[in-house]
């Protein structure tokens, strides 16, 4: 069982990229999220609100990754913060529907976040890392499994190697190099 | 120095694999903005790129992780819905069911019984004499007066001085124990035509295997129902 963290042991977790303590989180805030975005947005769409928090979290790991958020940072609170993302994700998806955004204005939950945390919410995608991300979604096999499973699942080379029929655990290993380096080609320009 | 060999040189200096030699060494040529590659590429270039590849991985691992948890909850969400939905079901059915043998049971048990005791008590009281000649104390006088009252149909209150009369709980302390039979003979009587024949009946089975003065009255009577 996880216990309860405190803000800035979520935010080391995070960027730690422990699973557990992810999932605990994403369980945890689901609820009150998706219930203050569907009343000051009204939104009804579960689907459609599901997908924003999704997108919202993905967000809020992405900051913590990229040190846009960090322990010294954050001086309201990380739920707070979560919500601020999840309000720029609401904004993006009316724009992209063309739909106008009516809110509650009155009911609101404006939590107080961090001037760099608001630049960073509202800043605008870099091309590039949208085209890297699509590259990586929809990259073959066996690239997918093995980077997957050593870059996110955290799996040692060993293990890799032994579910994978690899010779031994530095064949795994140089498999990752030549998938790696094969996406980077896709992007280097000389 | 191979394009591979690059590769695993960020990779290692990301993964923090390098010793401190290796590092400052490898940061030495970060800063190199003199570009002594052919590719005319710089190493921190490079090296961005790699970052940002390794985390369109992991953010690639998180969003399926983000989905299956989804997909576990909703799954959860139905379970419980599907559960919560049987339990009604079972409920609304179950007290569907207990409805209609209720009704069963009073249309063919409960209300014949209950038919034949009014008759009975109606019967009785209508022959029955009054307890004057058994004395004038007190509690003679008050079955006597339930008596009358039962004989002109005003049963409540008939039961509530039947009441005061007949006290189980009191049964060790009563002197006479033939005014507390007639007590409990009429507390019978007046539960039987009222329609409470659940109690009359329990009553009854007492009074039938006891010492009472109308053990045999109540053993017919509980045949005849």
């Amino acid at each position: 069982m996880i216990k309860l963290l405190s803000d800035i042991e979520y935010i080391a977790a995070f960027r730690a990229n422990d699973q557990a303590v992810i999932t605990a989180y994403y369980k945890r805030q689901r609820e009150p999220f998706i219930r203050d975005i569907s009343k000051n947005f009204h939104i009804s769409n579960q689907e459609m609100l599901t997908d924003i928090f999704q997108e919202a979290i993905v967000r809020f790991w992405r900051n913590i990754q990229e040190e846009k958020l960090t322990e010294a940072t954050l001086t309201g609170s990380l739920a707070g913060y979560l919500y601020k993302v999840g309000v720029n994700v609401v904004h993006e998806t009316f724009r992209r529907e063309g739909k106008s955004i009516a809110v509650d204005v009155e009911n609101e939950r404006i939590p107080h976040v961090d001037p760099i945390g608001m630049e960073i919410v509202r800043g605008v995608e870099d091309e590039q890392n949208v085209k890297i991300r699509r590259t990586v979604t929809n990259m073959g096999e066996p690239c997918s499994t093995l980077l997957l499973e050593f870059y996110w699942d955290r799996r040692s080379w060993e293990s890799i190697a032994f579910d994978h029929n690899y010779a031994d655990a530095n064949s795994a290993k140089t498999q990752k190099y030549k998938c790696i380096q094969k996406l980077k080609a896709l992007f280097l320009k000389p | 120095m191979t394009n591979l060999e690059k590769t695993i040189l960020i990779d290692r200096y990301l993964a923090g694999e390098m010793t401190e030699e290796e590092k400052v060494s490898f940061e030495r040529l970060l800063s190199d903005t003199d570009s002594s590659y052919t590719d005319k590429v710089s190493l921190k270039d490079e090296m961005n790129l790699q970052k940002e590849i390794i985390l369109a991985i992991q953010e690639r691992g998180l969003r399926e992780m983000l989905q299956r948890e989804e997909a576990k909850i909703r799954e959860d969400e139905e379970h419980h819905r599907r559960i919560r939905r049987i339990t009604l079901w079972s409920l609304s059915a179950g007290g569907t069911t207990s409805a209609i043998a209720a009704v069963f049971a009073f249309m063919l048990v409960i209300s014949p019984m209950a038919q034949l005791m009014q008759n009975y008590s109606n019967q009785y009281v209508a022959g029955v004499e009054v307890y004057a000649s058994r004395g004038d104390d007190e509690l003679t006088q008050s079955l006597n007066e339930a008596l009358l009252l039962m004989q002109s149909d005003q049963w409540s209150e008939a039961e509530k001085i039947v009441d005061a009369v007949y006290q189980p709980e009191k049964n060790a302390e009563v002197e006479r124990q033939d005014l507390y039979d007639e007590a409990e003979w009429l507390k019978t009587v007046c539960l039987m035509h009222r329609g409470k024949t659940i109690r009359a009946k329990r009553m009854l089975r007492k009074i039938a295997n006891s010492d009472s003065h109308y053990q045999s009255r109540a053993a017919e009577l509980l045949k005849s129902l």
